[in-house]
């Protein structure tokens, strides 16, 4: 599941349409200064004590079976498959994220809410609260964006909302990845993948 | 069967590059995802036509021959040449602000990388085209839907391979006609699924600029299948494409092409 909303973080078509004129064009510069960023998301509230110091990057969860089929229809699939991995994956990565500014904990039924790292794009800064309930994302909502002009806020006014559809739909189509013509950098989808790496996100 | 997954995501070329890794090689994920954005970074600086002193925008200056440039280089614009002319020019890197190599660097740099990275299970997602490897139809990947990019248009099940889409440019709705030299307004969006991504985002790319003609105009290979939508969702398909549809996906209405 959280593969799930991993590709859709990085093929986001909605965000691009409405983004693409002039507030999600990433600095194309060095590699790697966005993704710095995203070591610093932390987990703002928790409902299960923490019992593992997630990586950010790995997850381990029975959920990511890919071929595990289900239905677009799987509303009640999702709780089935996301039955927590009480163990973290072996092969876990200690990536980018710090782990004394990352701890995490292993996601469970209880209802979770974490901040993704800010992101800065051209335009200004971005940053999401991604909620999680029971292994499933529930809610995904911007906390900065740029909005510096007025034009820049038509546009994250009509995107914001498009965010949140997209990477919930994503999530009950149970695919792993999503192919588009996707052309712009998303500053946006890098905080939510923050955000989910520092959680530890498993399905 | 639980498969310990890692991911990362990286901002390369202007794009989100995400690497999913669905199990452990013999490498540690966390090496084989560093060696990744270490390899795909020495492309962009290489290719970079965001960059004044990138090899590639000091050679189209003039400024610098093919022979102290990457032996990358002379691989990339070749290959250009060989895409413009299985193409019938459908596919050009030379757009109106003259060559722009980024068209074909993405999926060249994608699998490249993907390769030389030795990944046996798991896929790189380079801004909505994706290279994969694994046991067969391992990875269910959407395909977005044209007209709805909440919804999919379809599931296809890959195993080890690419998968490309291209067309309806979210930046608007033209797209560059390399036959014509002039913005189109395709209303074509196209997906190919083949053994390699360079050609599948080459055969996307100009499928989307002409839509089903390119499939009478040029020589077809018959190990890339594609599936070609307009924006009503009434979709187009070579005879192969069906093979990869996810079983519960309803079958869309196709036309063979």
């Amino acid at each position: 599941m959280r593969r799930i909303t991993l590709a859709i973080v990085s093929t986001m078509a909605v965000l691009v349409l409405l983004f693409s004129y002039r507030t999600s064009l990433g600095d194309p510069g060095p590699g790697g200064a966005t993704a710095r960023a995203a070591s610093e998301a932390r987990v703002l509230t928790s409902g299960a004590p923490a019992t593992t110091t997630a990586t950010a990057g790995s997850s381990a969860g029975a959920g990511d079976d890919p071929n595990q089929i289900t239905t677009p229809d799987n509303s009640s699939s999702s709780s089935s498959s996301s039955t927590p991995d009480p163990q973290e994956a072996p092969g876990s990565t200690p990536s980018t994220a710090t782990p004394s500014t990352s701890p995490a904990t292993t996601p469970t039924a209880g209802t979770q809410t974490v901040q993704g790292a800010e992101e800065m794009t051209r335009y200004g800064a971005v940053q999401v609260d991604v909620t999680m309930s029971g292994g499933v994302i529930t809610d995904v909502q911007a906390v900065q964006y740029p909005d510096r002009e007025r034009r820049d806020q038509e546009i994250n006014d009509a995107a914001i909302p498009e965010l949140r559809n997209q990477v919930l739909s994503a999530q009950s189509a149970n695919v792993a990845g999503v192919s588009g013509a996707t052309y712009t950098t998303q500053g946006y989808l890098a905080s939510v993948q923050s955000a989910l790496d520092a959680a530890g996100f498993t399905p | 069967m639980t498969a310990a997954v890692a991911a990362d995501v990286r901002m390369i070329m202007g794009l989100p590059f995400s690497l999913h890794l669905g199990k452990d090689t013999e490498n540690p994920a966390q090496i084989t995802i560093e060696a990744m954005w270490a390899e795909l970074c020495r492309y962009d600086r290489i290719f970079s036509t965001y960059r004044p002193d990138s090899q590639v925008m000091r050679h189209f200056r003039g400024e610098l021959d093919l022979s102290p440039c990457d032996r990358t280089v002379s691989e990339v614009l070749a290959l250009a040449n060989t895409a413009r002319a299985q193409t019938r020019g459908a596919f050009d890197i030379n757009g109106p602000d003259g060559p722009d190599p980024s068209g074909i660097v993405k999926g060249w740099a994608a699998q490249t990388a993907f390769a030389r990275t030795g990944i046996e299970h798991g896929y790189l997602n380079a801004g909505g085209d994706i290279v994969l490897a694994g046991p067969d139809r391992c990875w269910r990947i959407g395909i977005e839907h044209p007209a709805d990019p909440r919804g999919l248009l379809t599931v296809v099940e890959i195993g080890s391979g690419a998968i490309a889409t291209s067309g309806r440019a979210h930046r608007g709705n033209h797209l560059w006609d390399p036959r014509t030299k002039t913005l189109s307004d395709t209303l074509w969006q196209a997906t190919v699924i083949g053994p390699d991504l360079v050609w599948a985002d080459i055969l996307a790319t100009a499928a989307a600029v002409t839509g089903p003609e390119l499939f009478r105009t040029i020589d077809w290979p018959d190990c890339y299948h594609a599936l070609l939508c307009d924006q009503e969702g009434v979709a187009y398909a070579t005879p192969g494409a069906p093979h990869y549809f996810a079983i519960d996906i309803a079958p869309l209405a196709l036309c063979f092409l």
